[in-house]
């Protein structure tokens, strides 16, 4: 994955919160790396670490109560190790960030034509006057109409969908070599999500600046990204372009993930399968394969060894941290697809003799 | 509109309170050692307290409205809004010093303290703040003056009681006057103040709006200042305006400590003394105040949160 031409590289992230309660295992030795004018998509549910491992990247996870390992390259500069002044010219200049709730995160005393000025002349040693055409152009951009007057509104004025487009002007106030996309659809209404997705889209392509785009609806990524990294409890526990993780998926979450999402290419009488449980406690991590309580496949050697995330045979650059035998992974995904339920390919599984293990790393050792 | 009502309802209380509650008998107090009884009714009938009490309010009122005539004190026999306004300049220095203290003091000690939570400077600040709160401010007076007074003090270094004069006479005798009593009429606010900061900017600090702020690579000096103080300021502001009324209270003690010559020992002296008009031209002027301060902190909310300005 360490491509000597990428823009942002991560290396066996990890965070740790040191709370009251214990040690919250926020993000667990995460590796990608994105190359520009690409887009990533990182899908997983909330308490994932999903958008732990963008905070940190800005370093706004910093604090004495997290310790942060690994590295995050930059252009070559581990933002880890930087410090707060250097990392701090980076945020919004080259690293842009949006956020899930547009609403909450404008300040509601401000004008948002004021909020686009504060990014531009934060980075930039402009004039006021040349900052607020800025922010008019930056408005028109994102598609906001009559920039002119809604320079001077107020967020509480705008819709949600032209809050996040507000939002995305400000990201791209100093054009960003990265913009990291937190959840930006989840709080807006379905049309407005498609639109905002189109946009982030467009602009990516006009302004050639790579994206890393983070939810939990693999449906949002799936036109957007090239590549999707599946996060589970802290981990990445499966990679691959955008393609093969629809066509050819091969963890039992990521079928999760798939199963749940209702389409239109299949019989309307068709269930949707959800996944069941909850996510763990990332204080008490459940021993071996973290997805182990949840996996329906699961079996008694999955609770003791943990995985490590591994090639996929005869699949460039996909990988998968299950501890499933290859070609049983393939039957079951088959017998999914057929309308067939876990409970039925489970039995499928029990049936053949317990496989030898393909891979098992004992817990704390680097994965991937 | 509504300012008059009060206004008026104000005035009729105090009346009402003065009448119908056991006070000293003003003509009795002013009748000299040996009073007969129709010296006393000689008295009454030429302050006007042989008429009903509503009588009296009405014509007092009238004088008001009027002739803005708050009457004559029974204890001075000169005009009340003479007195009120030779004093005013007094009070009005000692709460707009105590005022500026504890804004400034309250501000700076909670957002350090938000800033820093559970370090030293912000156990130190807050444990110093219950202290001030819990403290009554004639105590505080009485210890600061034993303590720090030129006259009395352990460590002379401020001048003590009643070495106040106006600002127009000596602007540093006037300053140094004052110090004392400014700190002792702040120090409740400022630490009530530094508290509500403290809760309010650490709740706005982990907005979404802050992340925001910091993820456009805006430096955490301005983000506290602009971004979060901005929002944590806001409650502070309508709490300033009921503030001032209990300022007023304060102001009356903190007088009477130092013997600073204003409205506050004014009152006190006229409660003793039975002077009725003085106590309604004091009463009438807090009130007066208050619903200013009330209405120049809702023009102001208006200004600070952009959300109400449209409601």
């Amino acid at each position: 994955m360490s491509a000597p031409e990428a823009l942002l590289e991560v290396v066996n992230l990890k965070v740790e919160f040191h709370t009251d309660d214990g040690v919250v295992h926020a993000v667990d030795g995460v590796s990608y790396a994105v190359k520009p004018g690409t887009t990533l998509g990182i899908v997983g549910e909330s308490g994932s670490g999903k958008s732990v491992s963008a905070l940190t990247m800005l370093g706004l996870t910093r604090s004495r109560r997290t310790t942060v390992s690994g590295r995050i390259l930059f252009e070559g500069r581990d933002l880890l190790t930087l410090p707060d002044e250097e990392l701090r010219q980076i945020r919004g200049n080259d690293i842009a960030m949006i956020f899930q709730d547009p609403l909450s995160s404008l300040h509601p005393f401000y004008k948002v034509g004021y909020q686009l000025m504060e990014a531009v002349l934060t980075h930039r040693s402009v004039s006021k006057a040349a900052a607020r055409d800025r922010a008019i152009d930056l408005l028109e951009l994102v598609g906001i109409p009559d920039p002119h007057r809604r320079v001077d509104a107020y967020p509480h004025e705008f819709s949600g969908g032209m809050r996040q487009r507000a939002m995305i002007a400000m990201a791209l106030a100093n054009e960003p070599k990265l913009l990291i996309a937190d959840e930006p659809t989840t709080a807006l209404d379905v049309t407005v999500q498609a639109q905002i997705l189109a946009l982030l889209e467009d602009l990516q392509q006009r302004l050639g600046m790579a994206m890393i785009i983070i939810t939990h609806d693999l449906g949002v990524v799936a036109e957007v990204a090239e590549e999707i990294g599946v996060m589970y409890a802290g981990r990445i526990v499966e990679h691959a372009s955008t393609e093969r993780i629809f066509s050819s998926p091969q963890h039992p979450y990521t079928w999760g993930l798939l199963k749940s999402i209702p389409r239109l290419d299949t019989p309307r009488s068709e269930e949707l399968v959800p996944i069941s449980g909850r996510p763990p406690s990332l204080i008490n991590r459940p021993p071996g394969c973290h997805f182990h309580p949840r996996c329906p496949y699961v079996r008694e050697q999955h609770r003791r060894s943990d995985p490590r995330l591994q090639p996929v045979p005869g699949e460039l650059g996909h990988e998968v941290a299950c501890l499933l035998p290859p070609e049983m992974r393939k039957r079951v995904w088959q017998g999914l697809q057929a309308g067939q339920t876990p409970d039925e390919l489970r039995l499928l599984i029990d049936e053949k003799p317990a496989p030898e293990p393909i891979a098992a790393a004992p817990p704390g050792e680097e994965a991937g | 509109m509504w300012v008059i009502v009060l206004l008026f309802g104000v005035s009729l209380i105090t009346f009402v309170i003065f009448y119908l509650l056991p006070s000293s008998n003003p003509a009795l107090l002013r009748a000299g050692h040996q009073p007969t009884a129709a010296l006393i009714k000689a008295i009454d009938h030429e302050y006007g307290l042989d008429k009903p009490w509503y009588n009296q309010y009405l014509d007092y009122m009238k004088a008001l409205v009027l002739h803005f005539n708050f009457g004559y004190s029974f204890e001075y026999q000169t005009p009340v809004r003479t007195m009120i306004f030779n004093r005013l300049p007094a009070t009005i220095s000692l709460a707009l010093g105590a005022a500026v203290i504890w804004l400034v003091s309250g501000i700076i000690i909670g957002t350090i303290s938000a800033v820093r939570p559970r370090s030293r400077f912000d156990r130190a600040s807050m444990g110093l703040a219950l202290v001030a709160i819990s403290a009554p401010p004639y105590w505080l007076g009485l210890l600061t003056l034993f303590l720090f007074s030129t006259s009395v003090g352990k460590f002379p270094i401020f001048p003590g009681a009643g070495s106040y004069v106006p600002l127009t006479q000596n602007p540093v005798h006037w300053f140094t006057s004052l110090i004392l009593p400014w700190l002792v009429l702040a120090a409740s606010f400022a630490a009530i103040y530094a508290r509500l900061l403290r809760g309010n900017l650490m709740e706005v600090m982990s907005e979404d709006y802050i992340r925001t702020a910091r993820a456009k690579g805006v430096p955490e000096r301005r983000v506290i200042v602009r971004h979060g103080i901005r929002s944590a300021i806001t409650p502070l502001v309508s709490a300033a305006g009921v503030d001032i009324g209990v300022l007023l209270g304060g102001v009356i003690l903190v007088e009477t400590v130092f013997t600073i010559p204003g409205i506050g020992q004014l009152a006190y002296q006229s409660i003793l003394q039975g002077d009725l008009p003085m106590i309604q031209g004091t009463v009438l002027l807090g009130a007066f105040f208050i619903v200013i301060m009330n209405l120049i902190v809702d023009i102001g909310y208006a200004f600070i949160d952009p959300r109400v300005r449209y409601t």
